[in-house]
């Protein structure tokens, strides 16, 4: 009798751990025109960044049709990658540039037929032709709806002569005075274009070793990474270290907050810019109310309240002159084709590289080399 | 045939076990054989994530590391655990009650938030460097304490101390007070009473002390991120690399795999040591 318990239990622990573990190939690509009022009544699932869903500027126009907005969270863009891989259903999600290829890779969101989009030949051009919206079938697979151009922050008061050069932080009188994200992104981005490799982020196996030497000393000088801007804004404000690496200028106006003044500044190297987006995930089952909304988040209007509250760009040409605060302080021809236009490149690689230069998961596993 | 009091009695610990330690701790086994196929993890069964976690130069420079750091804050809970259940138990017997309320008080505070207090006490404008330009030790802010593996055992013991100090109070319980006073009866001294009669007969705190201390360090992926240096992070945070951004599940899984096995390695011997010197 106790076997026949045992074996029960021990065919159901791995009938259940199989389950668990097994993975889940639930996608729905809803296929059609868009209907009229898809989003009347209906739920908006969101996964991604907290204020990037259009909580506050949105919040009439779904209260006149009754639509409701769910939002999650997720701790970081893996679990988001998670969440939706395992069927979840979400009817938009966060997209944001430097993990777009990955997302795109993973399957885990649906190409956008732009011309469902009314406000889409408004996004800057600098941003709607970026390869980095795009999968290798050539179709776009998010929508910007906000960017912005990673300068460095710093305390002007610690700090008298600001960096030229990230190269400088090479220096022995950096050493344990900045931070910086714990990925390669704009280390190895800006090292790269600082020894002249012009094709940055494509990079071969040589340069990628030129470069990474280079990044060990920046890692070795650096006090710690920084988990996010929060906590650079927090080691700033505390004197902890004076500068910190990869920012956004939103950080200046919320150390402002606290009555201590920041600024940022922009290496030699160039800009990089950053842009995060609206996606529609593989497992939305409202495809229609998730255009519409998309629609809405890239009008003129909300987009002039978006990058005013998030203290980020405007992708809508539009938009540009309506924006207020410290969101006007963008250099907007970086997206538009004006002269820095290409400055606002991208800083990681994709995913699959033509043959001799080295993917985005090559730069992750020499980041994790130097780190140990 | 009817279930047994005894079995019934059993069952909801069993099934909490099971439902949360066994069955979470298979799928991590089963994941870790699993290849990875446009970042997911696919049922194709292969050992290339045991012989990475094995082999490679960058996670063995972690495992080191962590082990190092791990048993370090093990014999530091430990070693300050004793005395002050010691103190606790047998100096101060009429105030031990408020002590032990004291110690299990420290547990309220949450974790995150000590973490970040500690960066507060020990940053270039904190507690620690207050006091020292005070009294005029220094003349400029130290920038050793934070963002340094001091900072990272010094954060981790004083949240383990608790954890130490509980089961070796509690093993000092069935010490009889009676056998101290014997000891300094027979001429021993208060300190020679703790190392020859209680410190044999707490064998098992101590070791529990010590093994609650090493297992929770060499688990840890948060104080290091927020107190450690670029070149301070643990193991954990490989793992919690694989599990986010490495997108990597099944790596992450013979990695904490791996780390599961040295550590029992590790305190079997740690526990043969003990043993040994305490006989």
């Amino acid at each position: 009798m106790k076997k026949r318990w045992l074996l029960a239990a021990a065919v159901s622990s791995a009938l259940l751990v199989l389950t668990a573990c097994g993975s889940s190939d639930d996608t729905s690509e809803s296929q059609g025109p868009v209907k009229e009022n898809a989003c009347e009544n209906a739920t908006i699932n969101f996964i991604g960044l907290e204020g990037e869903e259009g909580k506050v500027e949105l919040e009439d126009w779904r209260e006149e049709r009754g639509t409701k907005l769910v939002s999650s969270w997720p701790g970081d863009w893996a679990q988001l990658i998670a969440a939706i891989k395992v069927g979840q259903p979400f009817e938009l999600s966060t997209i944001p540039y430097h993990w777009a290829q990955r997302m795109i890779a993973a399957e885990v969101v649906q190409p956008i037929d732009t011309s469902r989009l009314t406000n889409w030949d408004k996004v800057a051009s600098g941003l709607a032709e970026s390869p980095s919206l795009r999968g290798e079938d050539g179709e776009i697979y998010g929508v910007p709806i906000a960017w912005g151009d990673a300068p460095y922050i710093y305390a002007p008061d610690r700090v008298s002569n600001p960096p030229k050069s990230i190269t400088d932080l090479l220096d022995p009188s950096w050493k344990g005075r900045f931070v910086l994200f714990d990925a390669p992104d704009s280390p190895f981005y800006l090292l790269a274009k600082a020894h002249g490799f012009d094709e940055s982020p494509l990079l071969t196996q040589e340069q990628l070793d030129v470069v990474v030497a280079d990044a060990a000393k920046l890692v070795d000088n650096a006090a710690a990474f920084q988990s996010n801007y929060q906590d650079a804004n927090d080691r700033l404000i505390n004197k902890d270290v004076d500068l910190a690496v990869g920012g956004w200028e939103a950080q200046v106006a919320w150390a402002e907050e606290k009555g201590v003044t920041l600024d940022f500044g922009f290496f030699d190297e160039g800009r990089h810019g950053w842009w995060d987006g609206l996606a529609i995930p593989s497992t939305s089952e409202n495809v229609d109310c998730a255009y519409e909304y998309i629609d809405q988040m890239i009008s003129t209007e909300v987009q002039a309240e978006l990058a005013t509250n998030l203290v980020s760009g405007a992708v809508n040409t539009d938009a540009f002159d309506l924006v207020e605060g410290d969101a006007q302080s963008y250099d907007y021809s970086v997206v538009t084709g004006g002269a820095n236009s290409d400055d606002f490149a991208s800083s990681t690689p994709p995913e699959e590289v033509a043959d001799g230069y080295m993917n985005y998961q090559d730069w992750l596993d020499a980041w994790q080399k130097i780190k140990s | 045939m009817r279930p047994s009091v005894r079995t019934l009695q059993m069952a909801p610990a069993t099934l909490y076990y099971v439902a949360l330690f066994l069955i979470p701790l298979l799928m991590l086994a089963v994941y870790s054989f699993y290849s990875v196929e446009s970042f997911e993890p696919v049922p194709k069964l292969t050992l290339d994530n045991y012989v990475e976690a094995a082999t490679s130069d960058v996670f063995r420079g972690f495992y080191l590391r962590t082990l190092r750091v791990a048993l370090t804050v093990a014999l530091i809970v430990t070693l300050i655990s004793f005395p002050f259940a010691f103190v606790l138990n047998y100096v101060l017997p009429a105030r031990k009650h408020v002590v032990y309320f004291m110690v299990l008080v420290s547990l309220f505070g949450g974790y995150i938030v000590r973490v970040y207090a500690w960066r507060n006490i020990m940053g270039r404008e904190g507690v620690v460097n207050q006091t020292l330009l005070g009294l005029g030790v220094v003349d400029r802010p130290v920038t050793l304490f934070l963002n340094s593996e001091l900072a990272v055992i010094v954060a981790l013991v004083n949240y383990l101390i608790p954890f130490g100090i509980l089961p070796i109070y509690a093993a000092m319980q069935n010490v009889p007070v009676g056998q101290v006073e014997a000891a300094q009866d027979l001429g021993g001294s208060r300190w020679l009473a703790a190392r020859r009669v209680v410190l044999p007969l707490t064998s098992q705190g101590c070791v529990a002390a010590f093994a609650i201390s090493f297992i929770a360090t060499s688990a840890e992926w948060v104080t290091p991120q927020l107190l450690g240096g670029t070149g301070d992070q643990l193991i954990g945070n490989q793992i919690q690399h694989q599990f986010g951004g490495g997108l990597n599940w099944p790596l992450g899984a013979a990695l904490a795999l791996t780390m599961v096995v040295l550590v029992v390695a590790l305190l079997g011997l740690a526990y043969a040591v003990i043993r040994r010197w305490l006989r």
